[in-house]
């Protein structure tokens, strides 16, 4: 059994022992090399004191200790075998590009924490180049909504005219009908109410004419405007505009006028109703052309949340018209649905379609604090502490309020590098959305057959599925771009729909020109329309059949088959938007019925659920 | 007398290693020891320059080594290898030529170190 090498060292003089370790230690060998080597020099000194040599002549004799350590240590390496060399060769290679990699990887991280973000433009000064200026003062709607709206209890204070309205609008809102719930108004008043806010009402309609909203969507919540909205709007407001460093800043804050104004076009129904049961059909469509007047001016700016807001008030506008014209057609003069389809038809071309210029601002702005370069070259993805924890939905974005200020710097000093190298840079993350934004805009126009039929975009595909390369690629926008694949379809719903109440319109003008309905659609052309409606789901003229109370126009709806109009009760048109799509049974499939344009029976029963 | 340089020394130094295990095996002291004393101090080396010498000549296959631990000390014995051997003959033939030609130009023998 051989002596431990360790043991025989120290058995030496101390002096002898620590020129041997310095030696063993200096040629970085193996352990087994090393005790090899220890051995050896161990036993020369042995052998040296043992012939009488002083430990000082001993190891003065043993000459140049770190060159030695050299020699012995090349030596060595030269005594293993080829492919033992080879594979020392390789580990010393690889060890060596593994730090040269861990090297540019902290430099990288340093270069990156020196450079953060650089945010090079305010996306509220191109908000405001996109939004309509007023020729004069008096031509701003919301300085007047301001006034008009806390005298009709459409605020978001909880005083008494709130309360009041409130359940007005959560009443049946039809003659005869029982409220929809205990808290909601009767009938008689929901029509007191109508009265006794006549002159505010008119004033709305009024406001609702003029060009533009001149919400103030560039700047903070006026100490005005506090009439309208609650204490805890106006502070979001305030720290939306004071709080500059912020990311992500949500721009629905800007917004904040939009349900109320949506629950006026709600209210505006409702006094359309009132008026046409007096027999006041002008009135009532005064009360309509308002509602979507109202949601043109709600369109400033396009933020999608506007549009789809300005829609869903149209679809109430629609709603009500097509059940009035079809329950209470003795109201309306052929002036009153001349007046209703100019209405109608009076939406801007470029405000029935997708636009996303506004929600590319926000888009930019989001991505701007993520990026190392100015907007024009690549950059790298570089996003702050505070952003990173945002976007992996770990707080708030406040480093402070969400734990400890150096993991989170430590965590983003040791990921930034690879997210920087790893997540598409900003000019591919723009060209993503441009293709993106180019395809959903390249459907802006089409019909909600070609909709439906379509395919998902082809950008959409990837970032929805699981494709996670992709994903996390392109993280931002996987995260911060919302699925627009159905807004086209909204659009195309807010058209037709228009379009049919057009047609609805131009029925009831035929039966009071002719005493009869009209036997087909070319019919009501050019009288009465510029061109014969076509069914956005089948591409055909729109079906029309029936005499007196059968009589009947419609579009085979979703499911593109024709069941000679017939009509399933979604019982919730009067309350809510209805969208020209089949109701669905319980179990979730379509019931099998066409998209009843126009029913004119007389009676409201297919509004309403069984 | 002094001992020649470190340049020369290496050279030399291989092939007289080569030259003492030719009688047989030698540890490292003992061989330190024979250099010093039979070349009067000329291919004196101290053991930073002899013990990796020898791990190269084992590297290269002229030497061979075992550990003998039956003594009062542990030693490391070397001996000479059959390449050992092959390659010992051929540098005492470059030697012999190398003093020859020395003579020739009338510098003082070396033959004596290789003896």
């Amino acid at each position: 059994m051989s002596p431990d090498p360790e043991a025989m060292g120290q058995a030496l003089p101390a002096g002898i022992a620590a020129l041997i370790e310095r030696v063993v230690r200096a040629t970085r060998l193996r352990r087994a090399e090393r005790d090899d080597v220890r051995r050896e020099l161990a036993s020369h000194f042995a052998e040296a004191l043992a012939a009488g040599t002083a430990p000082a002549a001993a190891i003065a004799a043993y000459g140049d200790a770190k060159a030695s350590a050299r020699a012995l240590r090349a030596a060595a390496i030269a005594k293993r075998s080829p492919i033992d060399r080879a594979l020392g060769q390789m580990f010393r290679f690889a060890a060596l590009g593994v730090g040269t990699v861990a090297a540019v990887y902290v430099l990288f991280g340093l270069y990156l924490a020196a450079n953060g973000p650089r945010v090079s433009f305010d996306p509220l000064a191109r908000l405001a180049d996109v939004l309509p200026k007023p020729a004069r003062a008096e031509d701003v709607a919301w300085p007047r909504y301001r006034e008009i709206l806390p005298r009709l209890g459409l605020t978001e204070h909880a005083d008494d005219a709130n309360v009041a309205t409130d359940r007005i609008d959560g009443g049946a809102g039809w003659p005869g009908r029982a409220p929809a719930d205990e808290q909601g108004a009767t009938w008689d008043e929901q029509r007191a109410w109508c009265d006794a806010h006549a002159a505010d009402l008119a004033a709305l309609r009024v406001a609702t004419k003029l060009p533009v909203l001149g919400m103030p969507i560039t700047e903070p919540l006026s100490e005005a405007d506090r009439a309208v909205f609650s204490e805890s709007t106006v502070a979001n407001s305030r720290q939306f505009f004071a709080d500059t460093q912020q990311p992500f800043r949500a721009f629905g804050v800007l917004c904040p006028h939009l349900a109320s104004i949506r629950q006026a076009a709600r209210i505006l129904a409702l006094d359309a109703t009132v008026a046409a049961s007096r027999g006041q059909g002008s009135a009532a469509v005064d009360d309509l052309a308002a509602i979507i007047a109202l949601s043109v001016q709600v369109q400033q700016p396009r933020f999608l949340i506007c549009d789809l807001v300005a829609m869903a008030m149209r679809s109430v506008a629609c709603s009500r018209a097509t059940i009035l014209l079809e329950s209470m057609p003795e109201a309306f003069t052929d002036a009153d649905l001349v007046r209703l389809q100019q209405s109608l038809r009076s939406v801007p071309k470029a405000l029935t379609e997708m636009d996303l210029q506004s929600e590319r601002i926000g888009f930019e702005d989001a991505v701007q604090w993520m990026y190392t370069d100015d907007g024009h070259g690549g950059g790298w993805f570089n996003p702050s502490a505070a952003n990173l924890m945002m976007l992996g939905g770990f707080g708030d974005g406040s480093v402070n309020g969400s734990g400890d200020d150096a993991v989170a710097t430590s965590m983003l000093v040791l990921t930034g590098p690879a997210a920087a190298m790893w997540v598409a840079d900003r000019r591919e993350l723009m060209e993503f959305y441009d293709a993106w934004s180019d395809e959903l805009l390249a459907r802006k126009a089409w019909t909600l057959r070609e909709l439906h039929d379509a395919p998902p975009t082809q950008t959409d595909i990837p970032l929805r599925s699981g494709d996670w390369v992709v994903k996390s690629r392109y993280l931002i926008a996987a995260l911060l771009m919302p699925a627009l694949e159905r807004v086209n379809w909204s659009f195309a719903a807010d058209r037709a729909q228009r379009e049919a109440v057009d047609t609805a319109a131009a029925c009831a003008r035929f039966k009071l020109a002719h005493a009869a309905w009209p036997a087909r659609t070319a019919d009501l052309v050019p009288a009465f329309l510029a061109s014969v409606p076509k069914d956005p789901w089948s591409g055909q003229p729109v079906q029309m059949k029936g005499e007196g109370s059968e009589f009947r126009v419609w579009s085979v709806g979703d499911d593109q088959i024709d069941h000679d109009g017939a009509i399933a009760r979604d019982g919730k048109a009067l309350s809510a938007t209805t969208l020209p799509r089949a109701p669905r049974d319980r179990s979730g499939e379509p019931v099998p019925c066409d998209w009843v344009w126009f029913a004119p029976s007389g009676s409201i029963d297919r509004w309403f659920a069984e | 007398m002094a001992n020649v340089d470190g340049e020369f020394l290496r050279g030399a130094g291989s092939v007289a290693v080569l030259k003492l295990l030719e009688r047989g095996e030698m540890y490292g002291y003992e061989i330190v020891e024979a250099l010093e004393r039979r070349t009067d101090g000329v291919l004196a080396m101290g053991q930073s320059t002899l013990y990796p010498m020898l791990y190269n000549l084992e590297a290269k296959g002229f030497v061979a080594a075992r550990w003998d631990e039956t003594g009062t000390r542990p030693r490391k014995y070397y001996r000479l290898t059959a390449d050992g051997r092959k390659k010992l003959a051929a540098d005492a033939k470059s030697w012999h030529r190398l003093t020859v030609a020395m003579e020739s130009l009338g510098l003082t023998s070396v033959q004596g170190v290789l003896a």
